[in-house]
């Protein structure tokens, strides 16, 4: 084997942990900027997150000069064009984002129109559309999952021709993530597990895809490490802020080793089963998890072995051989799974989460495959292939 | 320098070739094929300015091949240098390996790029010797001799014929 070539590349200032809110404002003037426009939706509203980002930016200084609220969970071109409207109409100069995988994906899309002008996202699909810097752009994630806000991609549906476009460049990137134990802590039980669990499938894919390269194999063990600690101190004590900032930082972290390294078989599949039975994202993540890493141990079961240490610590790891490690590793995300199932009722299985139908399977698997992430799976996946693993994922 | 840029060449015409053959004649790239639109072009090509090719699906449902044009192609495959396409299409590494790798650019809709992989694949395990293809390929379709080699014949005598 001759030497690998890799790139890796994650330019995100990260401002984490205590009063981390505290430092946008002074992010915002380092960029010539005091006029923000915060983008949200209801939920995040009402679960109380804004209030905290809004006084720490009225006490810097910088105060919210307008607020584009109508965010809805996917988010489409017409949506994007609204809060473009909302940005020039108050003459703002950057944009805070708060909230999940949508809120930061509208904003993306909202930062390229109010950038480069017009009110038709379209004209900047494609690689290479967009050539410069964008305008200051912060993201808050709310939902310790996504990891959006250190990728390079944006996802906007386009309702009219019924598709999603992919956006990818990476002057997408925020300028800044920031991570404040406060944003997540109000976040409910079942959403704090199916999110953890879509971020530990992030760092996981990136761990074992083709892609994988030593960098973000550091910032994916580390990654798996924070999650699978913090998850549980977060369901037994949810208001305790340093476990709810391990599981942020973890989810973040996560997102900086999908960014270079993208995911693979679990998101391939997991994504149509969102879009046809509109299941979870995280809830998908969780429960096919274990059967992809079961097909992909064909190619990777040193590397599935090696996660057992991020997965169950030295002493653990050290106790079983290494021939048992990745059974070992698999049987670890297995048991969680099932703690999960057991403590806020995340299903197990496709036939308990009540939205699928058996012979849905052969479908969802045929369109698993025009899927992209698909590219970066170790092993081939055809069309039988990704059938099998939705049947053992079945019950 | 000069011998690599003639080999690419030669490569993107052989896949050109292959590709508008197996449209007309293979049962398996026809069916990847029925569900784009007629017009949909795909392009390959070398950056800067290196060997390209063009195809493009015609209203009879097959693959015309051209040279690239101004316009936008629906589905672009840039290698980033010829170095690459050299080792990609010297079988040195799977072309997965090359993605994953970022020795292309890819440009469009990534459900067209699968599925223009798939028959670039498809191609390969037709045209190849078995043992290259293991090379080519992450994985070789376990395609029963008989089969392989009737398929194999049909697009051999297309690509061949004036
Ligand atoms: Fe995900």
């Amino acid at each position: 084997m001759s030497v690998p070539y890799f790139e890796f590349f994650a330019p995100v200032k990260i401002l984490a942990g205590n009063r981390a809110l505290e430092h946008i404002s002074y992010e915002l003037s380092s960029l010539s900027a005091s006029r923000p426009l915060l983008v949200t939706d209801p939920g995040v509203r009402k679960a109380g997150l804004v209030e905290p980002v809004a006084r720490a930016l009225s006490e810097g200084g910088t105060p919210f000069v307008a607020t584009f609220e109508d965010v809805p969970a996917d988010s489409s071109t017409k949506v994007v064009a609204a809060c473009a409207r909302v940005y020039r109409d108050n003459r703002c100069d950057a944009i805070v984002a708060v909230g999940g995988g949508s809120v930061i994906d509208t904003s993306k899309g909202a930062n390229i129109l109010v950038s480069e002008g017009g009110d038709d996202v379209h004209r900047y699909l494609g690689a290479g559309a967009l050539k410069r810097a964008l305008r200051p752009f912060f993201v808050i994630p709310t939902t310790a999952g996504t990891g959006s806000e250190v990728t390079i991609a944006a996802v906007i549906a386009d309702p009219d021709r019924g598709v999603k476009l992919a956006f990818t460049s990476p002057y997408l990137l925020p300028h800044a993530a920031i991570v404040d134990p406060r944003m997540t802590l109000t976040l409910p039980p079942f959403l704090t597990a199916a999110t953890a669990m879509d971020a530990l499938t992030h760092a996981t894919e990136a761990y074992i895809g083709l892609a994988k390269n030593p960098i973000s194999d550091a910032y994916a063990t580390t990654a798996i490490a924070k999650i699978v600690q913090a998850l549980p101190r977060v369901l037994a004590r949810p208001l305790d802020e340093e476990a709810r900032f391990d599981l942020a930082l973890g989810a973040t972290i996560a997102g900086v080793a999908f960014s270079s390294s993208m995911t693979s078989l679990v998101h391939a599949l997991g994504h149509q089963l969102g879009a046809v039975c509109h299941l979870h994202h995280g809830v998908c993540m969780g429960l096919l998890l274990p059967y992809a890493l079961e097909y992909n141990l064909a190619a990777r079961s040193v590397e599935i072995g090696e996660l057992l240490l991020p997965l169950e610590g030295p002493e653990a790891y050290a106790r079983v051989m290494s021939g048992d490690r990745p059974r070992a590793a698999i049987a670890s995300i297995r048991k969680l799974r099932d703690m999960l199932h057991a403590k806020v009722g995340l299903p197990r299985t496709l036939s308990e989460t009540g939205k699928v139908q058996r012979d849905q399977l052969p479908r969802l698997a045929k369109m698993a495959l025009d899927d992209g992430a698909l590219a970066f799976n170790p092993v081939a996946v055809g069309h039988a292939d990704a059938l099998s693993v939705l049947e053992r994922a079945w019950a | 320098m000069q011998a690599a840029r003639a080999y690419v060449a030669f490569m993107m015409k052989f896949i050109a070739r292959g590709l508008c053959a197996a449209s007309r004649v293979d049962e398996v790239v026809r069916q990847e094929l029925s569900p784009l639109p007629a017009g949909f072009t795909f392009e390959m090509s070398v950056l800067p300015a290196g060997p390209a090719l063009r195809l493009r699906k015609r209203d009879d449902g097959t693959f015309v091949s051209g040279e690239p044009a101004d316009a936008r192609p629906d589905l672009a495959i840039r290698f980033k240098h010829l170095r690459h396409a050299m080792a990609s299409f010297t079988f040195q590494e799977p072309t997965a390996r090359s993605f994953a790798d970022d020795r292309m650019v890819v440009d469009g809709d990534p459900a067209l790029a699968m599925r223009m992989q798939r028959m670039l694949d498809r191609l390969l395990v037709l045209t190849l010797p078995h043992r290259v293809a293991e090379k080519a390929l992450l994985r070789v379709p376990d395609l029963k001799t008989v089969d392989k080699a009737r398929a194999a014949g049909r697009l051999w005598k297309e690509m061949v014929a004036p």
